[in-house]
């Protein structure tokens, strides 16, 4: 059972780090955007 | 525009398709390792992630080389989007390989040649992204970037060969795996693993070309006829 939990949190982080940096990413691009935008310029 | 959108579905749908695939294939499908039990179900996420890990230092090593050739700021944004992803790659490579430790060797870090190169790999794309943001003008900056991309990227061979060349009393050269289904698991988990790092990439790559035109917008409207401002890129 406890190697079960460190086989899990190992998946968590693994898929967990790419993921997250993908909604970063996305969260990112979306902010951009919005200011672009703003200032009435970009695409 | 709608294309674009169209090929961030398709590639939406076929890393959920992956991901799903290779989630039932390791819970349900490979079994359990003879000497270490269910522990070595850990690395069919700590390899790909590794192998990825090295894609994303190549691409960097690729784009520098294409830098000090043609200068152009193409190469500098493709380089930085790939050493960001190398080092979020190897932070996953160090930690999942520590779970890994701390439960089949009952340490959480031993300073073994393939652990020290990998921790010194993490670090050195580290500190590439501090070379990028401590420097000012974007020309220096991406010349000093491109020379520095070139050099960390020899760590790199180091690390797939020191536990080759190197007696490593923990970290084994190679993993065997036995049964056909664990073969199988693995090439499956290639699949998502590197459909995503390949999409981080392209996307930080492309929000960097967004940002570096913004920048330039920007400086073109704000700095007075007369003075010529260059474009502000990528920290």
């Amino acid at each position: 059972m406890m190697h079960t939990r460190y086989v899990i949190a190992a998946y968590v982080i693994g898929v967990g780090l790419l993921l997250g940096y993908g909604l970063l990413l996305w969260l990112e691009g979306r902010r951009l955007s919005r200011r672009q935008r703003k200032n009435g310029g970009g695409r | 525009m709608a294309g674009q959108r169209n090929w961030a579905w398709g590639g939406f749908i076929a890393v959920t398709m992956a991901s799903l695939a290779a989630a039932l294939l390791m819970a349900w499908q490979a079994p359990d390792d003879i000497e270490q039990g269910v522990m070595q179900k850990i690395f069919y996420v700590h390899l790909p992630l590794a192998i990825n890990a090295f894609l994303a230092c190549l691409t960097v090593f690729i784009a520098s080389l294409g830098y000090l050739w043609q200068r152009r700021s193409w190469w500098d944004d493709l380089g930085a989007a790939g050493a960001r992803v190398a080092v979020l790659l190897c932070t996953g490579v160090l930690l999942t390989g520590m779970i890994w430790a701390r439960s089949a060797w009952n340490t959480w870090w031993a300073w073994t040649p393939r652990l020290t190169f990998s921790l010194m790999l993490w670090l050195l794309y580290v500190v590439y992204l501090m070379i990028r943001t401590s420097i000012e003008s974007p020309q220096r900056r991406a010349v000093v970037a491109a020379v520095y991309g070139l050099s960390a990227f020899l760590d790199v061979p180091l690390v797939w060969l020191s536990a080759r060349l190197i007696r490593d009393p923990f970290h084994p050269a190679n993993v065997h795996l036995a049964t056909t289904a664990m073969k199988i698991t693995l090439v499956v988990w290639f699949v998502p693993v590197t459909l995503i790092s390949a999409g981080l990439v392209v996307a930080r790559f492309n929000l960097n070309r967004r940002v570096r035109e913004d920048e330039r917008n920007t400086a073109a409207e704000t700095v007075p006829t007369g003075n010529v401002r260059v474009s502000g890129g990528i920290a």
